[in-house]
């Protein structure tokens, strides 16, 4: 447990790192990245942003959770840290607050593996 | 060769299926000016294999299939591995498919869908994302006029062709505020395999509507798209530049 929360922490630090870079990169202000802080309303960034983000993250965490995950369904700070927590098998898909990424990533499993039969 | 220095700052290229035809002349026109290339195909021919030989770590090839989604995505990464940045791709690699549409089988048409159009989308897909992180880069989708004009007995290769254009346009304006250009090159009829299997007589009769009244070579053909994927084109993007000795004008 101990260090599943020493991952968690380091999946934190890396979306927040990467989101802040990106930030910094399009000139927006810095602010506090709270995990209910909305990528686009308070933050500022466009959809190619986030784009920008994953992309980076994916080299990082060697990890894309948005095969299986629709990026629609991310909204917040924290919406972007439970998607990788989830896809690296650092948060139990049925936590509360994951259950619908667990469930869209079982089902992606599901089929892919029909697309293999 | 008009780039020099640390080798790692060699622009790269990606082209699909260089190893022979168009391709090939993709290769050797973007070995010419100094970049590096990367390519695939089924198998590599003998003239790619004299490439390999003689350019060292400037070119390298990877047995992929266009129609393979997990190949194309395996080729993609391995590229960006191996060199952490892909400046240009060309969205060569192709098929072709003559006959009447109502005669045609579905597996030979679903053939002609995954190679020259899924597998262009995926490639592209794979490419853009370094090109994205990076903030700059081109792709260049080889269409044909069979993409902007009606030909009997083409229905199934221009659907994919005109399809690629869509591409085109609608990835321009996507990936432009990133500084990714994205544009078209339709060729018309060049010295290649598939014009080899047209009969003396449609060969002749293509020269003869064509204004500049001979076919094209592939080097010619290859420098277009190496105006479009270079900075020598910084200012165009969306485009379909067709290359064709006049014959749709």
């Amino acid at each position: 447990m101990l260090e599943a929360i020493g991952s968690m922490d380091r999946v934190a630090s890396a979306v927040r790192a990467t989101i802040a870079a990106v930030m910094a990169e399009r000139g927006l202000d810095p602010v506090e990245l709270a995990a209910e802080a909305k990528l686009s309303d308070t933050l500022g960034l466009k959809s190619m942003d986030l784009a920008q983000i994953v992309l980076t993250l994916e080299d990082e965490l060697e990890t894309d959770p948005f095969q299986a995950i629709p990026i629609t369904s991310i909204r917040t700070v924290g919406d972007l840290v439970t998607a990788y927590g989830v896809s690296l098998g650092l948060i139990d898909a049925a936590a509360p607050g994951a259950q619908d990424m667990g469930a869209e990533m079982a089902a992606a499993r599901q089929r892919r593996a029909g697309r293999r039969r | 060769m008009s780039a020099v220095g640390n080798a790692n700052d060699l622009p790269v290229a990606v082209v699909s299926g260089g190893s022979r035809g168009l391709g090939l002349a993709l290769v050797d026109t973007f070995l010419d000016r100094g970049w590096r290339v990367a390519t695939f195909s089924r198998a590599p021919s003998g003239a790619l294999e004299d490439r390999l030989a003689a350019q060292g770590d400037r070119l390298i090839w990877q047995q992929a299939d266009g129609g393979s989604a997990d190949g194309l995505r395996d080729f993609a990464r391995a590229v960006t591995k191996r060199w952490s940045r892909i400046d240009a791709l060309v969205n060569n690699a192709g098929t072709g498919l003559d006959g009447l549409l109502a005669l045609m089988r579905t597996d030979e048409i679903d053939r002609v869908l995954d190679i020259n159009l899924r597998g262009a989308i995926l490639l592209t897909q794979a490419c853009v994302k370094s090109m994205i992180k990076r903030g700059a880069g081109s792709v260049v989708n080889i269409s044909s006029v069979n993409g902007v004009r009606g030909h009997s007995g083409v229905a199934v290769y221009s659907a994919t062709k005109a399809a690629l254009d869509g591409m085109t346009r609608s990835l321009a304006r996507e990936l432009g505020p990133r500084n990714i250009r994205v544009n078209s090159v339709a060729p018309g009829y060049f010295a290649s395999e598939m014009v080899g299997e047209l009969s003396d007589e449609a060969t002749r009769r293509i020269q003869r509507r064509t204004p500049l009244g001979r076919l094209a070579t592939p080097a010619e053909i290859a420098e277009a798209v190496y105006f479009l994927a270079s900075e020598k084109g910084s200012f165009i993007t969306g485009q379909v530049l067709v290359v064709d000795g006049g014959l749709t004008c």
